[in-house]
Parts: structure tokens; sequence; C-alpha cells
């Protein structure tokens, strides 16, 4: 699967398309490997900061492939390169997202301060704006502002930098019981940096 | 004697205005307790589990610069703890974690980093007492109910006091325990790194194949510190911070060399109970790295500079303030 194939999809994820082009079309429609891609990114789009159960159908894009495998073939010549009957797959992720953000607004608005139950009756929990930007892809450039001065990400990939090995003596004290328990420390190092991609 | 009924100075429906007053007030103060004690006990089952349980989840892990999906296998056993974890997003990195051994493996370039382990060595006994002294550093309570990946989960919150380290949000689940969402905010409250697992299970027992490395390692270019780095008890405190933030305290100072005939790197650990910053110390020569200045990894600060011809290094999952604070602070002590 080629990067430029993942930057088209989130491209049309991210609703700045208005279809998802013959290429991924046909892409989704013969590679499974990337039907689990295309699930993947709606499950992390979906869950990420909106607490919402992890609830996309795995099956949905195979499904989708064999109807278009199984679907007559229009005869009839089109102005647009995309065939006409999937802009209602487009139309439907859309409206998907949208009916999402809808029921999460309702649950913002009636929500209520957390610091003003924090002592009362336990309550449903109110989700805090993301300060972050919104979920990027790894192939796709994060055009998040870094707010340190003099700031450098620590190499991850050279494992032979002297900052991993302090990393890696710091984490080894972590997961010894000191500091926050119940969060593994070490996916800091392994995770991928999109600005080294 | 005649006896006078006296007569109320208020009519009874005031005394039992007051009475149900006292009352609630008194019910409140207890939940309050009680809801304060249930926050520690539920951080304290949590690090258990974590510990304890045989499990293989899927979170996501999201900061400033994005996120990647990546999967975890724990098992406990009678040889301790094993653990892999994997990145399911762009190069399949991994780290398998053993009682002997930290072991990184880079697809990429082809590298392989083992760190050995001395978890077995190390004097912490004193850290299960950590959560007792927090309380007056952070504010915890039990902020709510929760429903992560189909689990039903309490939601415990950690204000700090000050800026000088993170607040938490923890989601755990109700039924085993283990972390099931986590928050880690600034001084702002805004997240500045998520971990949210889209499936978890416990498990009664976990295969081995499941712990074992998916590439065999040919080719790859293998650094292994523990054929070249050892470690001995340091004979004084050679170095101290000048600064530090209320409650932090030294647990730990040891000494790590990188060859038999180098000079030391020398490592001291403070930690409030909840937060922890390393501070490592080593000769500006030793390091031709060495780049000054901050640098962050989610929710990891680290700052450096040189001190008298010594690199000066803080690294922790605390503020920017507070690891520049401190590694500005180092002075040397008697050798």
């Amino acid at each position: 699967m080629s990067e430029d194939m993942h930057e088209k999809l989130s491209t049309f994820m991210d609703g700045e398309s208005d279809h998802p082009g013959d290429e991924i079309i046909n892409w989704l429609s013969h590679d499974e490997a990337a039907r689990k891609t295309w699930w993947r990114y709606h499950i992390i789009s979906d869950v990420i900061g909106k607490n919402i159960d992890a609830c996309a159908d795995t099956q949905l894009a195979d499904r989708i492939a064999e109807r278009l495998h199984t679907e007559p073939a229009l005869l009839i010549p089109s102005r647009n390169k995309t065939p006409r009957y999937l802009k209602p797959l487009a139309g439907l992720a859309i409206a998907a997202t949208v009916a999402t953000i809808a029921i999460l607004g309702v649950r913002w608005n009636t929500g209520q301060d957390i610091e003003a139950t924090s002592i009362s009756h336990p309550v449903a929990v109110v989700q805090k704006p993301i300060a972050m930007p919104k979920p990027t892809l790894a192939t796709t450039t994060s055009t998040a502002q870094f707010p340190l001065p003099g700031s450098a990400r620590l190499t991850s990939a050279e494992a032979n930098n002297r900052m991993n090995a302090y990393l890696l003596n710091y984490y080894e004290y972590r997961t010894m019981g000191a500091g926050m328990q119940g969060v593994n420390p070490y996916m800091r190092i392994i995770a991928n940096d999109p600005e080294k991609e | 004697m005649i006896l006078k009924k006296s007569k109320p100075a208020f009519p009874p429906s005031v005394y039992g205005i007051i009475l149900t007053a006292y009352l609630f007030l008194n019910q409140t103060a207890g939940a309050a307790e009680a809801i304060q004690a249930d926050a520690r006990d539920l951080l304290d089952r949590m690090g258990r589990a974590t510990r304890e349980l045989n499990y293989d989840g899927i979170f996501i892990y999201r900061r400033e610069h994005g996120m990647d999906t990546m999967r975890l296998i724990h098992r406990s056993g009678q040889d301790g703890e094993t653990e892999r974890l994997i990145t399911l997003d762009g190069q399949p990195r991994e780290v398998i974690r053993t009682k002997d051994s930290v072991t990184c493996i880079f697809p990429e370039n082809r590298q392989i980093l083992i760190e050995k382990s001395r978890a077995h060595k190390l004097p912490f006994d004193q850290f299960p007492e950590a959560l007792e002294r927090i309380g007056e550093y952070y504010r915890f309570a039990v902020a709510g109910e929760d429903r992560i990946a189909g689990k039903d989960a309490w939601v415990v919150e950690i204000v700090p006091g000050d800026e000088y380290r993170y607040g938490y949000r923890i989601w755990i689940d109700k039924e085993n325990h283990l972390l099931l969402k986590s928050e880690l905010d600034d001084k702002t409250g805004m997240p500045v790194e998520q971990i949210l697992f889209t499936q978890l299970e416990v498990l009664e027992s976990i295969p081995d194949d499941l712990l074992k490395p998916a590439t065999s390692g040919t080719d790859y270019t293998l650094h292994n510190s523990s054929t070249i780095e050892h470690y001995r008890e340091a004979k004084g405190i050679y170095w101290k911070t000048g600064w530090l933030p209320r409650g932090f305290a030294l647990v730990n100072y040891e000494q790590k060399l990188n060859a038999e005939d180098a000079d030391a790197v020398e490592h001291l650990i403070y930690t409030d109970g909840l937060a922890m910053v390393s501070v490592f110390v080593e000769q500006a020569d030793a390091n031709p790295d060495f780049k000054p200045g901050g640098q962050r990894l989610g929710a990891v600060n680290a700052f450096s500079e040189v001190t008298n011809g010594y690199v000066v290094t803080a690294v922790g999952e605390a503020p920017y303030a507070t690891v520049r604070g401190m590694a500005t602070s180092v002075v040397s002590g008697n050798r």
C-alpha cells in the first residue's frame, strides 16, 4: 500500500474531498488490507476524544467491496469519472460522522461540571475539549506547533542514542512501581514519529 | 415538686430542620471521605491488576504530534512479568520486557537495543507507601462512571496542587481494575497525552508465542548494554539538586558505568510519590551527541545543560518547568 493512497484516503475521510476517487475505490475494492486500514482509520477517528465505544463493523468494508463486485456494470456514459452509485457511499460516511458529532454534542451540552460533582454521587463524565490537533495519520505531516523553546523530538529510532539510554533507565524505574502505574511508558519509545517519515 | 413542662424555644419544625441539616452534613462529609479513599484504593488496585493479570489489548496512544495504535500483551507468572508492546501503525516496532531485560526492536534501521533489567536488585519496597504521601500534593476524587471499549469504568481524577506536576484522569475497569483510558493534563487542565484501549481481554494464560518478537534478529545490529554497562553502589552523594518542587525527594542514587575505564553516569531519582524525575550527570567529553535545551516525547520532558564540564539532564513525566528547574539547579557535592 503506498503512502499516497493512505494520504488520499485520509483526505477523503477528513471531508476535504467530495468523493473518494477511482483510485481509492479500486484500492478498497480489491485489497483486503486496504479495507482493514479504512476500518481502522474510522475506529481511530470515532473513538479518540469522543468517548464512544469502538463499535465499528469490521465486516462493513468487506461487504461494501463484495457489493461493488456484484453490482451490474453501468453502461451509460458518465461525465464524472466517479460512478454515480458510489456517491451515496460517500454521503453515508459523511452522514455517519455528522450523526456521531450530533450525539456527542448532546452529551456535551447536558453534562455536568466535574468539579461541582466530584464529591457527590458519580455521574456521567464530561469530555474535555482536546487541545491537540485533530487526528492525523502517520503518513501525513503534523502542523502542530511545538511549544517548547529549542525543542526537538527524541530520536526514538536511533537505538544507540544517549537520550534513549536515559529514557530506558527512566522507564525501567517507572515500571517498577515509581510514578503512575497502569500506563505503559515504553509506548513513547516505539511510537512512530511523523516528522521522521 | 411540680414538674413544669418547659415551652420549647422554637417550634418543633425548626428542630426538625436543624436535625435534618446536621444529618445531611454529617452524611455528606462521610461520603466525601469514602469517595476520597475509594479513588486512592482504585489506583492501588489498578497498579496491582496491571502487574498481576494476564491480558491482551489494543490501544491508541495520542500525543501532540500524532497517534499510534499499539497492541499490549502482558503475562504474570512465576518468572515474573513478561510484556510485549507492538506498534500496529507504520514500522512494526516492539518492546519486550522481562524480569531480566528490556528489548527494543527498530525494524526501519534494523537495530535491536537490549537493556539489562535490575528490577530485583532495586530498593523499591519504599514505593508502595507512596500513595499515602501524595495526598498532600494531589487531590484525588472519583469523578464519575463511564463506559470504555464496552466495559464499565470508574473515572478517577487526580488534580495537582501546583504547576510542577501533571494531573491525570484515569478510567479503571470496574470488573478487573485494569486501566482502560488515561489522560495526562497540563496546568490548564488540557490533555497532553491520551491512552485509550479499544479492546482489552483478561486471559487465563498467555501462550509463549505471543510474547516472542516478530523478527529473528538476522541482519540486525545488536546494542546490548548489559555487556558494556554495569552498575555500582554509590559511596556518596556527589550531586544534588538545589531546587525541587514541594514533596519531591531523592529515592535512589546509582552510578552506571559505560565501560570499565569510563567515568560513571550518575543517576538520581526523585519522586513525589506519583510523578518521577531522573537526573543524569556525566562528563561532557563522554557525550559528543549532547544538545543543550529542552526536548519532549509525549508527556515526558527533558532538559539538558552543561555545568562545570558535566552534562546534566533531567528526564521525567513532569512539566517542562519541573525538569528545567531541577536540571539547572544541580550542584556538585563533596567527592
